[in-house]
């Protein structure tokens, strides 16, 4: 029998903001231990909240091995990897301070909105260990603006957001996204036209691939329902689109660089399309074994449960260009919310666009109406994608282009 | 499993366009939920002029026989006989024959705006704090049948099953299974991205709602509000028909 521990411990100050003042402040330190043991093909996972009794988890594992899950997989083994991610930001009281000294210049320079929702600093320290020789240990601190953002004179919920995460805090970094988007909100443009136009995303946005992050599920390919089931190693995208789980320092956020069956994959990535050839399916341990699949380390599990086969992050390939350069003159549609869509079973892609601004490429000039967005999976990154840009020119983000169809809603 | 199988066979893509749409409870419940459920949590109302203007009680926002009710009283995902205040559940109508009637309050939010508690403060866990959120969130039936519904159509479509929902000043729906009426009868199965609306102007458009009430409780998801998902819910309702939704 072999005995796995798995600890995750988060430390947490948040501030809540409503009507762009501090409404209240909230701490966590939430400790969550788990252990798993592993004995003739099952698994047994038992979980504890705060100081955990090992002996007492250990017992309650070894009994859960009678409900007899299965995993006929080998926990992974002998290798000894702790990465600390940490640098100096704040301490409590000054971020607390720093909230507040940034919420003034927002009322001062932005009275015409509102700011709610909260900003955070996070800490987290998650370990994995067994008595194979596994020991992982992930360290992390970031501090998360997310703000949700009404117009004064609006009926709306809310208008528009602005998401800032960074392991260096600079204020005005910050504060030069939110002016860039909200100078822009103020400004009504029209379309350059009604047509099939230039579209760029925001790096974090899943939306636009969201079809394939559900086709390259390894177990909907395993099974044969997935649209790529005949296509692995297929040229069926652009040369130049190159699709990837990512567990990069500079990619990672609130996860840590092994998933929850302690893969790391080399060089922190795993291509699941490479240059356009479809490679491979995301996979845990379960379904790798099961289909006969390459392992990505795509399991993901609570403390408390056995792993599961879930994406992790995954991210498009930039291009040697700027934002500017891949759209060679053209006006862009940056969209900012776009919220609803989906594909349909065959991978015609349909959403409304929410929030939306005109882009030369290097700065976004002013808001353009509600929108509706089309295409489809293959002509989308396809002969129809044009890049992932090198700089970050979509508010601090890199920005992913491609054509779509766009019509006003 | 047969209608899904029958489905993912022979639908086709639909011709985008305005349509009359028939909601099944699931879709019903969700156009409701996401479209007015999360306007009328009074949090986004503190201290917010606008919106107070807009949406005064009293107001008329919707049809005449349009009925909307949030209840924590019924068992299901929606649930929530106590909320995380101890506010008793009582059931709050938010929209009563077309007037807006009431609001989804916390403690904080009802004395803020000097109006009743409702029993919707609720936190996703210990780990948050307790925010406004819906319980079970439901059209009341009508007086019509589905057939009803359905026979008066001469072109439009009736959306059975969903994959998700939005709102925000519009609406959004992505169907899962569809399929077109054609002379007042079900006809062939029809692949649709997403149908949207304006979320105000679509509550005055529907015309039609069934006897036919579901209510549905879910196993896995839930709502969604800032950090706080996922949360269970319940949401359905009867078959409602309305007029003017974009398809694509």
């Amino acid at each position: 029998m072999i005995k796995e521990k798995y600890t995750n411990r988060v430390k947490e100050i948040s501030v809540n903001i409503v009507q762009t003042d501090i409404d209240s402040v909230r701490k966590k330190d939430i400790l969550k231990t788990g252990l798993r043991v592993y004995d003739k093909g099952y698994i047994g996972v038992a979980g504890a909240m705060g100081k955990a009794d090992e002996e007492d988890l250990e017992r309650r594992a070894i009994d859960n091995l009678s409900l007899k899950i299965p995993y006929p997989c080998e926990p992974s083994e002998n290798l000894k990897m702790h990465l600390d991610y940490r640098e100096d930001i704040f301490s409590d009281e000054e971020f607390v301070r720093e909230a507040d000294e940034v919420l003034k210049v927002l009322r001062d320079e932005f009275s015409d909105f509102t700011f709610s929702n909260k900003m955070y600093l996070f800490e987290m320290e998650t370990g994995l260990t067994n008595d194979l020789g596994l020991d992982l240990l992930h360290r992390d601190r970031l501090l998360t603006v997310e703000f949700v953002i009404k117009e004064k004179a609006s009926a709306n919920v809310f208008d528009a957001f602005a998401i800032y995460a960074t392991r260096q805090y600079n204020r005005e970094e910050l504060l030069n996204i939110i002016r860039e988007e909200l100078t822009a909100y103020r400004n009504p443009v029209k379309l350059p036209e009604e047509g099939k136009l230039p579209v760029v995303f925001m790096d974090f946005d899943m939306v636009p691939v969201s079809k394939l992050i559900d086709e390259l599920n390894g177990y909907k390919l395993g099974t044969g329902a997935s649209l790529f089931k005949d296509f692995i190693g297929e040229k069926k995208f652009n040369e130049n689109f190159t699709f990837y789980q990512s567990a990069e320092k500079e990619d990672l956020r609130f996860i840590e660089f092994f998933d929850a069956e302690g893969v790391v994959n080399e060089g922190f990535k795993y291509a699941l399309i490479e240059n356009g050839r479809i490679m491979s399916p995301y996979t845990d341990k379960k379904t790798a074994h099961k289909f006969n699949l390459p392992l990505t380390g795509s399991a993901v599990g609570e403390y408390d449960k056995v792993p599961s086969l879930s994406p992790r992050y995954f991210k498009v390939k930039s291009s040697d260009k700027t934002l500017k350069e891949l759209l060679n003159g053209e006006m862009a549609v940056a969209v900012v919310i776009a919220s609803g869509g989906d594909f349909t079973a065959e991978g015609v892609f349909g959403t409304p666009v929410q929030l939306a601004f005109l882009t030369d490429g290097e700065r976004l000039i002013g808001r353009l109406p509600e929108l509706k967005l089309s295409g489809e999976l293959y002509s989308m990154f396809g002969e129809d994608f044009i890049g992932k840009s090198k700089d970050k020119a979509f508010l601090g983000q890199q920005a992913l282009a491609l054509y779509l169809n766009v019509n006003y809603l | 499993m047969d209608r899904d199988i029958k489905f993912v066979k022979d639908a086709k893509p639909v011709k985008p366009g305005k349509y009359t749409v028939i909601f099944a409870p699931v879709a019903t419940g969700v156009f409701t939920h996401e479209s007015f459920g999360h306007k009328s949590e009074a949090d986004f109302m503190i201290g917010d002029e606008t919106m107070m203007k807009e949406w005064p009680i009293g107001k008329k926002v919707g049809a005449d026989n349009l009925c909307i009710v949030d209840s924590g009283e019924i068992l299901g995902s929606g649930f929530v006989p106590f909320d995380d205040e101890g506010t008793k559940a009582h059931k709050t109508y938010l929209i009563k024959n077309g007037i807006l009637s009431g609001r989804l309050h916390s403690t904080i939010t009802a004395e803020s705006l000097k109006e009743d508690t409702t029993g919707n403060a609720r936190a996703l866990n210990f780990e948050f704090e307790p925010i406004v959120r819906m319980t079970n969130t439901y059209i009341e039936p009508g007086d019509k049948t589905k057939e009803e519904l359905i026979s008066e159509v001469k072109e439009g479509i009736l959306i059975e099953d969903i994959n998700h929902g939005s709102g925000m000043s519009i609406f959004t729906i992505a169907p899962k299974i569809s399929y077109m009426i054609r002379d007042g009868k079900i006809a062939e199965p029809v692949n649709i991205s997403v149908v949207t609306g304006n979320v105000m102007e679509t509550l005055h458009e529907i015309d039609g709602i069934s006897k036919e009430f579901e209510l549905l409780s879910f196993t896995m998801g839930g709502c969604g509000k800032m950090e706080q998902f996922p949360l269970p819910v319940g949401l359905g309702g009867p078959y409602i028909r309305v007029n003017n939704v974009n398809v694509q």
